[in-house]
């Protein structure tokens, strides 16, 4: 199960180290947002292009309410998933899933072996209700959520401002846990072996 | 700029006096959550009762900018109306607003006057898009924001656990400023 660091393999043999991000990985992952290209990085909740974002991004990461995962490449940060649960009120029993993967890794199985390791934080929180929010016109983020299972439950209109002022309508997506469960199970299925903790 | 406090002559003919919540109100604050009926406490976001989630609620997060207000009959809190909204990213055009009074204190015109003073601050704010989060099944608190011209925008299905572990759908509405 998830005992971090652990190494992974992509489907193409490459290996990446799982664990959950850290204090000393600020430098590291403003470079990993800096990387993304301009068009990614509109979508995302804040403008990380400046460090001090990143920095705030990075002391917000309560392990109780925000819990993220980094995938490494060497030394540099190639994938960041978080988890956000907030710790009381009356969405305690839900939590909200992220995934930005720098461009290059996309399509090489990274997108499933970081939900795996969100799918896992969040049945030993016993979540019960998983929802992601994606920008509705960014097609390639709707689709990944979509083959994970999500299913569009909510559109709210205009709900989002991007860097350029432009607003955007964002559909909030929701997904049975087992249903995630099983889809992840097919993909890895699919990577023949790889994406497998190795041992 | 408004200025508080402000008075206002409710319809149950008693004359309350609205203000910004100050750290010094945590007791009364208490007090008026606890007044509350199980049932209304049910709906809230949070559990009052509590009273170290009322001492969080009364410091907002860094980054954030909440008025909350307080109405007072005498001593007593009769009501609190809030709006908050993130000063920073992608989300910080839309704001919440949050509204709770004392059963005497309903169809008084109180949660009225209160909503209207935290949509003009919104609107101060340059919001752009004014949001309520509500459990599906409050349509007497449905029909008072659709009053105020927001509209639905989605439900979300089991979102909400109340305190006593049930689930209930969670309603967004919003309004166009």
């Amino acid at each position: 199960m998830a005992a971090y660091p652990k190494t992974v393999q992509l489907r193409d043999g490459t290996e990446i180290l799982l664990r959950p991000m850290r204090e000393e990985d600020l430098e590291q992952s403003h470079r990993f947002f800096l990387a993304l290209p301009e068009e990614d990085r509109q979508f995302l909740r804040t403008d990380v292009a400046q460090i001090e974002n990143v920095r705030i991004r990075m002391e917000k990461t309560d392990a109780r309410e925000h819990w993220r995962l980094v995938a490494l490449d060497g030394d540099e940060i190639v994938a960041d998933a978080t988890l956000s649960q907030p710790r009381y009120g009356w969405m305690r029993h839900t939590a909200e899933l992220r995934c930005i993967i720098a461009r290059p890794y996309r399509g090489r199985g990274l997108g499933s072996i970081m939900f795996s390791g969100l799918y896992q934080e969040a049945t030993r929180r016993k979540v019960e209700k998983l929802f992601g929010m994606v920008v509705q016109e960014q097609r390639p983020a709707v689709r990944m959520a979509e083959s994970l299972g999500f299913q569009t439950e909510a559109v709210l209109p205009d709900h989002v401002r991007t860097l350029h002022g432009e607003l955007k309508d964002v559909a909030v997506m929701t997904v049975n846990i087992k249903k995630l469960w099983r889809r992840l199970e097919d993909m890895m299925h699919a990577m023949d072996g790889h994406g497998r903790e190795r041992h | 700029m408004v200025r508080y406090p402000r008075s206002l002559k409710c319809r149950n003919g008693k004359v309350v006096a609205v203000r910004p919540l100050r750290s010094d109100d945590l007791f009364p604050l208490l007090e008026f959550f606890g007044s509350l009926p199980e049932e209304d406490r049910l709906h809230l976001r949070v559990d009052v009762t509590q009273r170290d989630i009322v001492e969080r609620r009364m410091n907002p997060p860094a980054r954030w900018n909440v008025l909350r207000l307080v109405a007072l009959a005498g001593e007593r809190i009769v009501a609190e109306g809030s709006i908050e909204h993130r000063t920073f990213g992608l989300g910080s055009h839309v704001g919440e607003v949050r509204v709770i009074v004392a059963p005497d204190f309903r169809r008084t015109g109180l949660a009225e006057f209160l909503c209207r003073q935290i949509l003009a601050h919104g609107i101060a704010e340059d919001l752009e898009k004014i949001e309520v989060h509500l459990m599906s099944d409050q349509p007497a608190v449905i029909h008072f924001f659709e009053e105020l011209d927001f509209k639905e925008d989605g439900t979300l299905k089991g979102f909400v656990k109340d305190t006593k572990g049930k689930n209930h759908d969670l309603l967004i509405m919003s309004l166009r400023t």
